[in-house]
């Protein structure tokens, strides 16, 4: 995982940034910086399960009761 | 991505690829038996009916994006709400694409690490991205017939081995067929509504939507007939437990002188695979250039893939955990599938009534 993450931000930072910088384009930048780095940050809570970074599973977790009672009423089998 | 407009010929056989792709891949109402093939046919339905909302709704505000749309009809904070939770089940729909086509992936290349094939994959889809979205188009024109060839012989291959008697009875239970009609509704065929964001760079939209209609109902027939191959030969108990059916369906045809007969339609499996990905990626780029009003997508366009990448690893590190989590997202996609167009189209109705101007802009 962190070998993909050094590669995607190698790839941005070599071809988008200094065009950016060049233009003054600084909401393009912030923009795909901040994707960048929210992308890093759940990489790297991905390989030391930190905590940090609010869990987008949340909202599916919460409809799992919804999708076992999904499974009983429409008779279907289960895994 | 500034190469932005598209024909309606070519956006119907984007649409083409994509339904096929997921439809071929994951057949998510097979769980539900024997009458699988009809909550396929009513899926498709559903499918339609989005298609025609968007494509009315966008006839009526030409070159207009549904994201904008909201935003004028609805009012800025409202509009915005929905488009936030559009573009964040958009962003949901590519990761589940994605790690479902990855687990199809291992099937065909099981020694390579999947983490790996995500990143090489979305390499194709970055490069694609860069070039624009006319390129995806003129890619979609050149590599329809060979998919449309290839899936043919795919369903025609295996019609000697169905047992008929496994479709048997008819409409014994309408829980199952309800189910797998909400199911196949919520992937693929609701997925039509992402495809909203294409609308507005097809330049013979007025004219020629038609084409769209008829490639989707191409792509629908074809669904309904590998959900019926699958049926037809694993039987409704089997199929239960297939995690690619139609895959592994046509991997157990016995033919001689073959011995893998699924790499014979590896161009099928990567081309339409990876038209999934693609075109709800491309999709995802367009609606965040329009929300964030950035100048150039491409920006966006590597960071974005990393983020995919990530979450898909973040949110499904197994596959038991994908395959319940893919079912709560019915629950999630269902109503942003019928609300989100069906409310911009009310209010674009009512607007437009109440505004003199806009009627002109109705008549054409």
């Amino acid at each position: 995982m962190l070998v993909v993450i050094l590669i995607y931000s190698l790839i941005f930072l070599t071809i988008e940034t200094p065009g950016l910088i060049k233009n003054k384009q600084w909401l393009d930048l912030g923009v795909g910086s901040g994707f960048l780095l929210l992308a890093i940050g759940y990489g790297l809570e991905t390989i030391y399960t930190w905590h940090l970074l609010p869990n987008p599973n949340i909202i599916l977790n919460k409809l799992m009761p919804l999708t076992d009672a999904f499974f009983v009423f429409f008779h279907l089998p289960v895994g | 991505m500034e190469k932005n407009f598209i024909v309606s010929r070519q956006l119907a056989f984007m649409v083409f690829l994509s339904m096929l792709g997921s439809s071929f891949i994951y057949i998510p109402e097979s769980a539900t038996g024997r009458n699988s093939w009809l909550s396929t046919v009513m899926g498709a339905v559903f499918g339609l009916l989005i298609l025609h909302l968007i494509i009315s709704l966008q006839k009526m505000e030409p070159g207009v994006s549904i994201l904008q749309m909201s935003k004028q009809k609805l009012g800025t904070v409202p509009g915005t709400v929905i488009n936030i939770i559009y573009l964040s089940m958009l962003l949901l729909a590519v990761v589940l694409s994605l790690y479902d086509i990855t687990l199809f992936m291992t099937l065909i290349l099981p020694n390579t690490q999947e983490l790996l094939l995500q990143a090489s994959m979305f390499f194709a889809v970055i490069f694609f991205s860069y070039q624009g979205i006319t390129s995806i188009g003129r890619a979609a024109e050149l590599l329809l017939l060979p998919v449309l060839l290839l899936a043919t012989l795919a369903l025609i291959i295996p019609v000697s081995n169905i047992n008929w008697f496994n479709f048997l009875p008819l409409l014994n239970d309408w829980r199952p067929i309800a189910a797998g009609s909400l199911i196949s509704a919520s992937w693929p065929f609701g997925q039509m509504v992402f495809m909203a964001l294409f609308l507005p760079l097809v330049t013979d939209l007025q004219n020629s939507a038609r084409t769209i209609y008829y490639w989707y109902l191409v792509a629908a027939i074809l669904s309904v007939a590998s959900t019926s191959v699958v049926i037809g030969i694993a039987g409704p108990e089997t199929v239960t437990f297939m995690r690619f059916p139609f895959f592994q369906v046509i991997r157990g045809i016995p033919l001689p002188g073959l011995q893998r007969i699924e790499l014979l339609f590896f161009l099928l499996w990567f081309v339409i695979s990876g038209a999934v990905s693609n075109n709800l990626f491309a999709a995802l780029m367009l609606g965040l250039k329009q929300s964030i009003r950035i100048k150039k997508t491409t920006t966006l366009i590597i960071p974005a893939a990393l983020l995919i990448i990530v979450l898909c690893n973040y949110m499904f590190p197994g596959d038991i955990g994908f395959f319940f989590r893919t079912t709560a997202v019915i629950f999630l996609f269902l109503p942003l599938y019928i609300l989100y167009p069906a409310i911009i189209f009310i209010a674009a109705r009512w607007h437009n009534k109440k505004d003199p101007k806009s009627m002109y802009r109705l008549k054409g």
